[in-house]
């Protein structure tokens, strides 16, 4: 079924209508928690679990240049950060610009060696993109400089630099 | 006086608009206060900036009394007052047994079609959720 244009998504259940004045598209579920949502055909809004569902939010009508994913938490709390590599890392391959935030107990996938993720954040600092880290809770989560992976920035003021990064960097952003 | 301070407001004043869904409640994760203190700053920076609590985010705006302590409750509180609109979904509050005189004064009881209103205007969508 599509919904004014817009291709539903495949794990959709439901693929509601929204009313056209709105310019919202069409609006997607995903296991009855918020989904994919399209506004003017753009996918503006994926959660990890729907965009690796679908193969990388690149299957979207939407187009863009740039995907920021900020990384809260670490791979031992749950999938999404190893997920975010994986999506990261293919979106790249796409010829996407990425960059990757980590804040919060996110900074600890970037010890260097400490798994998969530290793994594949070496991989995407190597094919050229950006891995920032918060300066702010790298100390706090007492990490000494020379444990992190080679090629990490690590930053000041790490939500202004955040908002920066979101309002006028990346074209999609996605939190895990 | 007043003419050059609003001016300078203006300037600051930036168009483009920022709108977070919050679908995870206070201290379960961090992201009730990263989102309640990316909407600060941004809105700090001139965004416009919409926060729609939805599912158990509609938990954080139950904390609404001072403490002595950093609180996400207490960086939605100073959001607002920077100018950040937040709304609630109300069948979420409801279900939660959320009364307004348990909540945060100021945050609009909405349904999900409000949500989409905020979406229409939106340059970035930050969602917070998992």
């Amino acid at each position: 079924m599509s919904m004014m244009g817009a291709p539903q998504p495949e794990g959709c259940s439901t693929f509601g209508p929204i009313p056209e004045s709105s310019g919202i598209r069409a609006w997607c579920m995903f296991n009855n928690l918020t989904g994919a949502i399209f506004i003017k055909g753009v996918c503006i809004a994926v959660p990890i679990s729907c965009t690796t569902k679908q193969g990388g939010i690149m299957t979207d009508p939407g187009k863009f240049d740039s995907l920021g994913i900020v990384i809260a938490h670490t791979a031992a709390v749950h999938e999404g950060a190893q997920q975010a590599v994986s999506l990261g890392l293919e979106a790249m391959r796409r010829g996407k610009r990425v960059g990757f935030f980590l804040l919060s107990d996110g900074v600890f996938n970037a010890i260097q060696g400490s798994g998969d993720v530290a793994t594949g954040l070496n991989q995407v600092i190597s094919d050229g993109g950006k891995v920032f880290l918060s300066s702010e809770h790298v100390l706090a989560a007492g990490i000494p400089t020379e444990k992190l992976i080679t090629g990490t920035e690590t930053l000041e003021k790490a939500y202004e630099a955040l908002v920066d990064l979101i309002m006028e960097d990346w074209d999609r952003v996605i939190i895990c | 006086m007043l003419e050059e301070k609003s001016a300078k407001i203006k300037k600051i004043e930036k168009d483009k608009t920022l709108s977070i869904l919050l679908l995870r409640g206070p201290y379960v994760s961090e992201y009730a206060e990263i989102a309640s203190t990316l909407a600060l700053t941004a809105r700090k920076k001139g965004y416009k900036v919409n926060m729609f609590l939805y599912l158990d985010g509609t938990w954080l705006q139950h904390i609404k009394e001072f403490k002595n302590f950093s609180n996400p409750g207490d960086w939605l509180k100073r959001a607002m007052r920077k100018g950040v609109t937040v709304r609630a979904c109300q069948r979420c509050s409801s279900a939660r047994d959320l009364t307004p005189d348990d909540t945060i004064k100021g945050i609009e009881q909405s349904g999900l079609y409000s949500f989409v209103d905020m979406l229409a205007e939106s340059d970035r969508v930050l969602t917070f959720i998992g």
